[in-house]
C-alpha cells in the first residue's frame, strides 16, 4: 500500500533527559544489588541476574519499591529512583578507539552484556541487511536516528562487516525519506562495502519479513541473513565504543488526541504519563495508548506503562467510529495483503490457514466497507 | 482492546464511485458533443434533443440517490450524513451507468420506470447477479416489444450510410451511445481506474483478451473487422464498467481472471444471437456465478486452505 500520509511536523529532536522519577521493573530472577534508600549512580549496576545486570539510567535515591506502574500491560513490582538531576557516572571507562578491532567473541559477549540488541550475531551469514525504514507509516523514529546519527551507524556497519566477516551489506531506507536518502548517499562513498538501496514508499515494508522479501530471492534468504535495526546499531555503537548499557533511546509521540507530534529523546525506565505531560498536551481525553505504530500497534491500558527498550512510537489516537458495512466484495484486502494471503476468506472460514499473517493491519486499514480482519488473523507478531 | 481500530484508509464506496463516474467525465462530454451539441448545430436535434443523452444519465444518478436516501432514511432509519446515505451503495453509479449504455433512441420514461423499478427490488435481493446488466436486459426487451426497434445510431447516423475503419471508432466516429462512442477516451478512462485501485483490472483484461481472441479469429472466417466486432455494441465499455461491480464479480486475482474469460467467451457465444445484449447477457449469467469461481479460485491456491 502506497503513500500512506502521516502528520508528523519535521522538526528536531526533542529531549526528556531529566525525569523527576525512573522506574526499573523487577523482573523475576534479578537480584537487587543496591540499597534501598541509598544513593545510586548512573550507569551503575542496581539488579543482576548472572551475566545480564541493569542499570541506573540517572543518579539520584533509590525511594522505594510501588506495583503501581505496568510493564506491557502487567503490573510488576519496581524500583523507583528519584533523580538528583546531577548526572554522576560511577566511573568514566573512555572510548575505544576503533570499534572493529574486537574479536567476534569480544563483540558478541559485550552486545549481550549490555542487552544491546537481540539480534544472534553468532551466526555464520554472510549477508547483512541494515533496516532504516520506519516500521508504521505514522512513525519517524528510525528516520530520525539516521538523521542525526548517521556517521556513527555507518562506522558501527562497517565494523561488523569485519568482525562477523559479512560479504554483503545492504542499507535499506525509504526512498522518499529525501533528507536520509541525500546524508547517505554523501557519506557512504567511505565505505565502499555498504551497499544503499531505496526502498518504495510502501507499507508495510519496514517488517522484517517483508522487507526481505522485497531485497533478496527465496535462496539468498534461505543461505541465511542477518537483519538489523538501526536503532539496534546505534546500541552496538555505544556499548562498543564506550562499554556503557544503554539508558536512553528515540520515541516518536503522535496521534489525534495530543496537540503536537514530535520525536523524543527520553531515558528508559520513564512513566508515559510524565513523558507525554513534560513533551505536549492532550486536546481529547477519550483516547487510547498505542505503541508501535497505529496501524499495527498494541494497545495499552493507560498511559501508566513504562518506557522500555521495545518502545518506539506512542500515540494518543481515537478509535475509528466509522460504522462497518457489508462486504462489498472489492477484493483489496486480498490484493494488497504482502503474504498474499486471503483476509475475507480466512474471516469466514475459521480453519482457514492463517499462520503467515505477520499482523500488519493493512486489511483492516484498506477496507472500504470498515470491516476489522483484527479478530479472524491468526499468526504472530514480528514483535 | 486488542482488536481496536485507529486509523482508516480514505477508500470508500463514495470515493470509489466518484472516482469511476469522474474518469468517466471526458467520455460523456465526447458523447454529449456527438450526440447532442453536433446534432443540434446541423439541425438533426432540438434544444431539448440535443440535452438527451445526458439526460438519461442525470436521471440515471438520480434513481439511484433517491433510492440510497429512501432505503436508508425511511426503511433502515440511518441518521447518518446527505452524503453518507447518497453513498451508502453503488446505485447511484450503476443508474449513471446504465445511462451511458441505454441507446439515445430508447423512450426515457420506460428507461426511467424500468431503472427505478429494478434498482429499488435489488435493494432487497441477496441474490448477487449483476443488476446494470438485468437492466439494460430488460430495458432493452420493453422498447423492442413497445418500439419495435432499438439501435444505437443517432438521428444523423441513420441518415447516412457510413464505412467506418479501426481509427474511426478510436477516434469517435463510430455509431454508438456515449459508452462506445469514443474508444480512445474509454481506455484512458479505463487506465485512470485501473491505476487508481478503482477497478478489478484482472477481469477487464482477461475479458477483453478472450474477446479478442475470439472474435479475432471470427473476423479471419468472416467478413467482418475486428473493429466492427470489438469496437461496437459497449462490448469495451461493459467490460471496464458493467463486469467489474464490485459487488456481483469475482474479488480474488485468480477467480477474475477465470471470470473474465468465462464474460469474453459467452459474449462471443451470444453475439450471434443477439449482439447488442451479448455482453449484458454474458455478465449477468458469469455474475450469478461469482461465488462459486471465487470458491474454486481459493481451492486452486493452497495456500489459503
Amino acid at each position: 500500500m502506497k503513500n500512506i500520509k502521516n502528520d508528523l511536523i519535521n522538526e528536531e529532536i526533542h529531549d526528556y533527559l531529566n525525569p523527576e522519577y525512573v522506574y526499573i521493573p523487577i523482573q523475576s530472577g534479578y537480584e537487587l544489588v543496591a540499597k534501598e534508600n541509598g544513593k545510586v549512580l548512573k550507569e551503575e549496576v542496581i539488579l543482576t541476574k548472572g551475566n545480564s545486570n541493569i542499570y541506573s539510567p540517572i543518579s539520584g535515591t533509590i525511594v522505594g519499591q510501588t506495583d503501581s506502574v505496568l510493564l506491557n500491560n502487567k503490573k510488576v513490582k519496581s524500583l523507583v529512583i528519584k533523580n538528583d538531576y546531577k548526572e554522576s557516572v560511577k566511573k568514566n571507562t573512555g572510548a575505544v578507539r576503533y570499534i572493529s578491532d574486537y574479536s567476534k567473541k569480544e563483540l558478541i559477549s559485550l552486545i549481550k552484556e549490555y542487552q544491546a540488541s537481540s539480534v544472534d550475531l553468532s551466526t555464520d551469514a554472510k549477508r547483512l541487511i541494515i533496516n532504516g525504514i520506519d516500521k508504521d507509516p505514522f512513525e519517524k523514529t528510525r528516520s530520525y536516528i539516521i538523521d542525526s546519527y548517521s556517521d556513527k551507524i555507518l562506522e558501527t556497519i562497517d565494523a561488523l562487516i569485519d568482525v562477523l566477516d559479512i560479504k554483503e551489506t545492504i542499507f535499506a531506507i525509504n526512498c522518499n525519506d529525501t533528507d536520509n536518502v541525500i546524508n547517505l548517499s554523501s557519506h557512504i562513498g567511505t565505505y565502499p562495502n555498504i551497499k544503499l538501496k531505496l526502498m518504495p514508499d510502501m507499507y508495510p515494508i519496514g517488517f522484517k519479513s517483508i522487507l526481505l522479501k522485497n531485497i533478496l530471492s527465496k535462496k539468498q534468504i534461505s543461505e541465511g541473513v542477518l537483519v538489523i535495526q538501526v536503532e539496534d546499531l546505534l546500541n552496538i555503537y555505544t556499548v562498543l565504543k564506550r562499554k556503557k548499557p544503554i539508558l536512553e533511546k528515540l520515541v516518536t509521540i503522535s496521534g489525534n488526541a495530543i496537540d503536537k507530534s514530535m520525536v523524543v529523546r527520553t531515558k528508559i525506565g520513564v512513566s508515559m504519563v510524565d513523558l507525554i505531560k513534560h513533551v505536549c498536551n492532550i486536546k481529547n481525553d477519550d483516547y487510547f495508548v498505542v505503541i508501535n505504530g497505529l496501524i499495527s500497534g498494541v494497545t495499552l491500558e493507560d498511559l501508566n506503562n513504562l518506557i522500555t527498550p521495545n518502545v518506539r512510537s506512542i500515540f494518543l489516537n481515537t478509535l475509528d467510529k466509522q460504522k462497518e458495512v457489508e462486504c462489498i466484495n472489492c477484493g483489496l484486502c486480498t490484493l494488497q495483503c504482502p503474504l498474499h494471503l486471503n483476509p475475507k476468506y480466512i474471516k469466514e472460514h475459521s480453519k482457514a490457514n492463517k499462520s503467515a499473517c505477520i499482523h500488519c493491519g493493512l486489511c483492516t486499514y484498506i477496507c472500504p466497507s470498515r470491516i476489522n480482519f483484527k479478530p479472524y488473523l491468526g499468526g504472530s507478531n514480528e514483535e | 482492546m486488542k482488536n481496536n481500530v485507529y486509523v482508516r484508509s480514505h477508500r470508500s464506496i463514495k470515493n470509489i464511485s466518484l472516482v469511476r463516474i469522474g474518469l468517466l467525465v471526458p467520455l460523456i462530454i465526447y458523447g454529449f458533443y456527438k450526440n447532442g451539441i453536433y446534432l443540434f448545430v446541423n439541425k438533426y436535434a432540438t434544444v431539448l434533443g440535443m440535452f438527451k443523452p445526458l439526460l438519461f444519465i442525470i436521471i440515471g444518478g438520480l434513481i439511484g440517490a433517491i433510492i440510497n436516501l429512501f432505503y436508508e432514511f425511511v426503511i433502515k432509519k440511518n441518521r447518518s450524513k446527505l452524503i453518507d446515505l447518497l453513498f451508502s451503495s453503488f446505485h447511484i453509479e450503476y443508474g449513471m451507468l446504465l445511462g451511458c449504455v441505454t441507446s439515445l433512441n430508447t423512450n426515457i420514461l420506460l428507461f426511467s420506470v424500468t431503472t427505478f423499478a429494478l434498482l429499488f427490488i435489488s435493494k432487497f435481493i441477496r441474490k448477487r447477479v449483476n443488476v446494470m446488466a438485468i437492466v439494460f436486459i430488460i430495458i432493452y426487451v420493453l422498447q423492442m416489444y413497445l418500439f419495435k426497434e432499438y439501435s444505437f445510431a443517432n438521428n444523423y447516423e441513420t441518415s447516412r450510410a457510413f464505412s467506418l475503419d479501426f481509427m474511426d471508432y478510436m477516434v469517435g466516429r463510430g455509431t454508438g451511445g456515449i459508452a462506445s462512442t469514443h474508444i480512445i477516451l474509454l481506455i484512458v478512462s479505463m487506465l485512470g481506474i485501473s491505476v487508481s485501485n478503482n477497478n478489478k483490472s484482472y477481469i477487464t483484461i482477461s475479458s477483453i483478451v478472450t474477446a479478442i481472441l475470439l472474435f479475432g479469429a471470427y473476423s479471419i472466417v468472416s467478413k467482418n473487422t475486428l473493429g466492427a466486432l470489438l469496437l461496437t455494441n459497449n462490448i469495451l465499455f461493459v467490460y471496464t464498467y458493467i463486469a467489474t461491480d464490485y459487488i456481483t464479480s469475482s474479488y480474488t486475482a485468480t477467480g477474475g481472471v477465470i471470470f473474465g474469460i468465462l464474460v469474453g467467451v459467452l459474449t462471443f457465444g451470444f453475439y450471434f444471437i443477439n449482439p447488442i445484449l451479448s455482453p449484458f447477457i454474458a455478465v449477468a449469467v458469469v455474475s450469478l456465478f461469482n461465488r462459486l469461481i471465487d470458491k474454486i479460485a481459493n481451492r486452486l491456491n493452497k495456500s489459503y486452505v
